[in-house]
């Protein structure tokens, strides 16, 4: 849509913070290599549990994740360094940045295997230094017994712990497969899905893209959550329409070119089918046994990414411009994502918390992405808000206020849970506002009405004889009674004087204007 | 400067068209058409920013 005023080169409403890019350099250049400390913690939970034998080790991915870095964030503060606009082209090229989300994949993977390994009863570290040749070394080691044992004689409560931190790591790689799959490099869209195959959520590659990014903080978009949903019940809706939503783009885009969607091209079937391989792989090397935990890692590695996905746009709305038929969600700005400048946080995430720029600019390589000033803010890093999240009553007394504050006190503007809309407005003394707003809304859609009532056929000519068809008139001889409106007669409807020409050859005119004026 | 437009990816979304609707158009059926397809360099980032925009990468840039 147009916004007359508005420059489209710019984002609407945005401003870097005076002073963030003065004598820049890439201070976090190196520390984006923290972010492969995440799939390498499945190898330090391992060598962990082998020298101590304590089990609850294995329960790293949620200590990390729910006790570490939230502790982390507190304490090493803000960031809020931008690039500046002649430092960002150099910056994307480089391809240093790239290579370390590459990276990525192959640690994830191989803690994959290896804890699926462990989880089937079978001792991949034993196993190792055996290769190496190390087998006298290993035994002689205070550890030895467990190092070098026939398995690593882990109980359920372990395993469990051990299939909950593999998908935690899964999760994490779902940001990893989120930042490559914004990209048009075709080997990058590949390595997304291969990230994704682990938790079965290939889906999210087309659906974050092409239904999230276009739908975001409006009440159509299954993956942005309304003030006033908790997080038990966003997880439904947005793991079952985000589902739909990615089937329905991939069904769509066939149905274009006349074909069904059944074809191995469709990224919905395609990333699905990769899951299937590399679960019928590991089912098939260490049995059935293992079964349960790939269904307990990849529910948490989804449910980490959604998680995740309910903080970034809660009761964000963008709001409605335009009238009648072409009314269309004000384009996406700074204001619709909630993001957070704590470091710690946005090294381990790739920069996903400056969501506001990441909306702008989908394609942005998450070493360029700037804070804007105007954004809201969250208390604190997404990995302390998750805990907040699991728990409803503490998030809607830190965030609810935090919304409101957003909106300047109008929750009408927000995007409220339906069912609670009335009693949320009632809350807020806003039910006044709220009947003031449905209005206006009725009001100006009458006024459209009106307007496109006017701009109606009141009489349409025959191209070939010269027959007029007048609205007021009518035409009684041929049964339309005086007053039938030009589109209630029939399309077949044929010149009722030289009966050659149809009416769609029929050329409207204003009847009060005369010819001359024309 | 060329505007090239990968038909088998454009759903339209009009993302492009609400960044920059001199250059992009979508009719009642969400079918777009670019109104301009060789823009004038003084218009790359205007261009470029819807460009980026496209959430089905649909859009690119030809030098």
């Amino acid at each position: 849509m147009a916004h007359p005023g508005q420059r489209s080169d710019e984002i609407a409403n945005s401003t870097v913070p005076a002073g963030s890019t003065d004598h820049w350099r890439d201070n976090k250049r190196y520390l984006w290599l923290i972010g492969l400390v995440v799939p390498s913690l499945a190898f330090v939970a391992a060598a962990v549990y082998i020298v101590t034998g304590v089990g609850a080790i294995l329960w790293i991915g949620p200590i990390i994740i729910l006790g570490v870095v939230p502790a982390i964030d507190l304490f090493a503060g803000l960031d809020k360094s931008n690039p500046p606009d002649d430092a960002i082209e150099a910056l994307e090229k480089d391809k240093y940045y790239r290579w370390i989300t590459y990276l990525f994949l192959p640690i994830q993977y191989l803690g994959f295997v290896g804890a699926f390994a462990v989880l089937a009863g079978e001792n991949p570290a034993g196993w190792l230094v055996n290769t190496l040749g190390l087998h006298d070394w290993g035994t002689g080691l205070p550890f030895g017994h467990r190092l070098m044992g026939e398995s690593l004689g882990l109980n359920t409560v372990d395993k469990i712990g051990l299939a909950i931190s593999i998908g935690a790591i899964g999760g994490i790689g779902i940001n990893t497969a989120h930042e490559l799959g914004h990209k048009r490099e075709v080997n990058e869209r590949w390595l997304s899905k291969i990230a994704l195959a682990q938790s079965f959520y290939g889906h999210f590659y087309i659906e974050h893209n092409r239904g999230h990014h276009v739908r975001v903080a409006t009440p159509e978009d299954p993956a942005s959550s309304r003030f006033g949903e908790n997080f038990y019940q966003f997880w439904p809706r947005t793991v079952g329409g985000s589902l739909r939503s990615a089937w329905n783009l991939e069904k769509k885009r066939y149905a274009r070119k006349h074909t069904h969607p059944f074809h191995l091209g469709n990224d919905v079937l395609n990333s699905w089918l990769m899951s299937t391989v590399l679960f019928g792989a590991i089912i098939a090397v260490f049995g059935w046994g293992v079964a349960p935990y790939l269904v307990i890692q990849a529910v948490m590695g989804f449910t980490l990414l959604e998680v995740v996905n309910y903080m970034e746009h809660y009761g964000m709305l963008r709001q409605k411009v335009g009238v009648g038929d072409r009314q269309r969600y004000e384009r996406v700005d700074p204001s619709h994502s909630w993001n957070s400048n704590n470091i710690a946080t946005n090294v381990l995430l790739y920069h996903l918390q400056r969501h506001s720029d990441h909306h702008a600019n989908p394609t942005r390589r998450y070493q360029t992405l700037r804070d804007f000033e105007e954004s809201p803010v969250l208390p604190t890093g997404y990995a302390g808000m998750i805990v907040l999240a699991l728990f409803p009553p503490i998030w809607r007394r830190v965030m609810d206020p935090r919304v409101v504050a957003h909106f300047k006190g109008d929750l009408t503007l927000a995007n409220l849970q339906p069912r609670k809309r009335a009693k949320i407005l009632a809350t807020y003394g806003l039910t006044e506002r709220e009947a003031a707003r449905v209005a206006k809304v009725k009001a100006d859609e009458a006024a459209a009405a009106a307007a496109k009532a006017a701009a109606e056929v009141l009489a349409a000519r025959c191209p070939g004889c010269g027959f007029v068809y007048e609205v007021a008139a009518g035409c009684e001889h041929e049964g339309f009674a005086a007053g039938t409106s030009w589109a209630d007669i029939p399309d077949d409807w044929c010149c009722p004087d030289c009966g050659v020409r149809e009416k769609i050859d029929f050329v409207p005119f204003d009847p009060t204007v005369k010819e001359g004026a024309l | 400067m060329r505007i090239v437009v990968d038909r088998d990816l454009c759903d339209g979304h009009g993302m492009c068209e609400a960044m920059a609707h001199e250059y992009f158009e979508l009719d009642d059926d969400d079918v777009m058409t670019v109104l301009d397809e060789s823009p004038p360099d003084s218009e790359r980032a205007t261009v470029h920013a819807a460009v980026q925009a496209c959430p089905a990468l649909a859009l690119s840039l030809q030098d």
